[in-house]
């Protein structure tokens, strides 16, 4: 009996094993997605979930031949359940997306599909979603919670600015739209609180000042240069500390 | 590590918060908050984070249902004495706005 129960719990835990492998397997596919192409400038995204999967998300679809829609979010809380909620995230952008004028839209519209399963899951999302025309160099976008992504230029780096609630708590909001035109070589970073919130061997944050200082440092290489850097910095100064937090973030770079 | 150090005057009641509020410490917030049985004869309720050093989203999720406790039990609901990082941290989240919206027939 003793034999059979053993035989039966290794059974359960390589059973869930692969399907824990097989989970992981279609979130990274989920969210590894290549930018589309772009006649001019350049994106590059990544996600490092802090157990075998997460709740952060990013993503990018060109809505029309000059405008692509960027999206980058964080669910409440860490593996499974998160997880769980960030692909219902993914089918709500995918499908809003599409159809939405702006930015502001796509939350408003997102929010207003998400907000009863949120609340009633007791759990909520963060996300910052922003349109690029490529032709214009215009960017566009809205808050709904999220920490403020950097902008980079030669002068230094600010936050984008733009208040709004996160998604889950409240129904029937709207998101105000804010926008800019990017110069040749400016840049902006969109990112989940992992990256500033990761911890040393001493306890000590990266922090949004390490994350400013090396940004000013690397902001003359590409987008991908600039996400391998800032991976490199956090690998670095973590030096092998358990990661806490899932790490999300997209360079856009004009 | 995570407290909740209750003081109650007559339908007043006021919870000091000390350590991190984050995925690790959640379920010392759920402990302690059993402890406080009864919420109804509460009027108004203050969560001093003057010790509070830290809170992550999932210590916002138990803000947020705390605030929607405060609802269904009617009573009015206060913040204090919070660092500016964390205040930073929860007037992007709009937990401030979410409070004011959900509380606001409560006074």
């Amino acid at each position: 009996m003793a034999f059979a129960g053993n035989l039966m719990n290794h059974f359960t835990t390589s059973q869930l094993n692969k399907e824990m492998d097989d989970a992981r397997r279609i979130q990274m596919s989920l969210l590894s997605g290549e930018p589309p192409e772009l006649f001019r400038g350049s994106l590059s995204g990544m996600s490092l979930p802090a157990r075998l999967i997460g709740g952060d998300y990013f993503d990018y679809l060109m809505i029309d031949e000059e405008r692509i829609r960027i999206v980058v979010g964080d669910v409440m809380g860490k593996g499974i359940p998160a997880a769980m909620l960030m692909t219902m995230l993914r089918g709500s952008f995918r499908t809003t997306a599409s159809y939405a004028g702006g930015p502001g839209e796509t939350l408003r519209k997102m929010n207003e599909a998400l907000c009863d399963d949120l609340k009633a899951l007791r759990s909520f999302a963060t996300l910052f979603c922003a349109d690029w025309n490529v032709r214009t160099n215009e960017l566009s976008f809205a808050n709904a919670g999220h920490n403020p992504p950097l902008y980079i230029t030669e002068n230094g780096i600010s936050n984008l600015k733009a208040k709004g609630v996160m998604v889950g708590a409240l129904p029937h909001q709207s998101y105000e739209q804010g926008s800019l035109t990017l110069a040749c070589g400016e840049g902006v970073l969109f990112y989940t609180d992992g990256i500033t919130e990761a911890e040393n061997q001493a306890g000590e944050q990266f922090s949004k000042e390490r994350l400013h200082s090396l940004l000013h440092d690397i902001k003359a290489f590409s987008s991908r240069e600039i996400v391998s850097k800032i991976l490199y910095s956090l690998a670095q100064f973590t030096n092998n500390k358990p990661q806490n937090d899932d790490i999300t973030m997209i360079m856009l770079k004009n | 590590m995570f407290s909740i150090t209750p003081q109650s005057k007559e339908d007043k009641l006021t919870l000091y918060l000390d350590g991190t509020l984050d995925i690790s410490t959640v379920p010392d917030w759920n402990k302690e908050l059993e402890n406080i049985e009864d919420f109804s004869c509460i009027h108004l309720c203050t969560i001093d984070f003057t010790y509070l050093s830290f809170i992550d989203s999932t210590g916002i999720g138990v803000l947020l249902d705390f605030i929607y406790l405060a609802e269904k039990n009617e009573f009015a609901l206060e913040f204090e004495n919070m660092s500016e990082e964390i205040h930073e941290v929860l007037d992007i989240v709009g937990i401030f706005e979410i409070k004011d919206t959900v509380l606001k027939g409560v006074s």
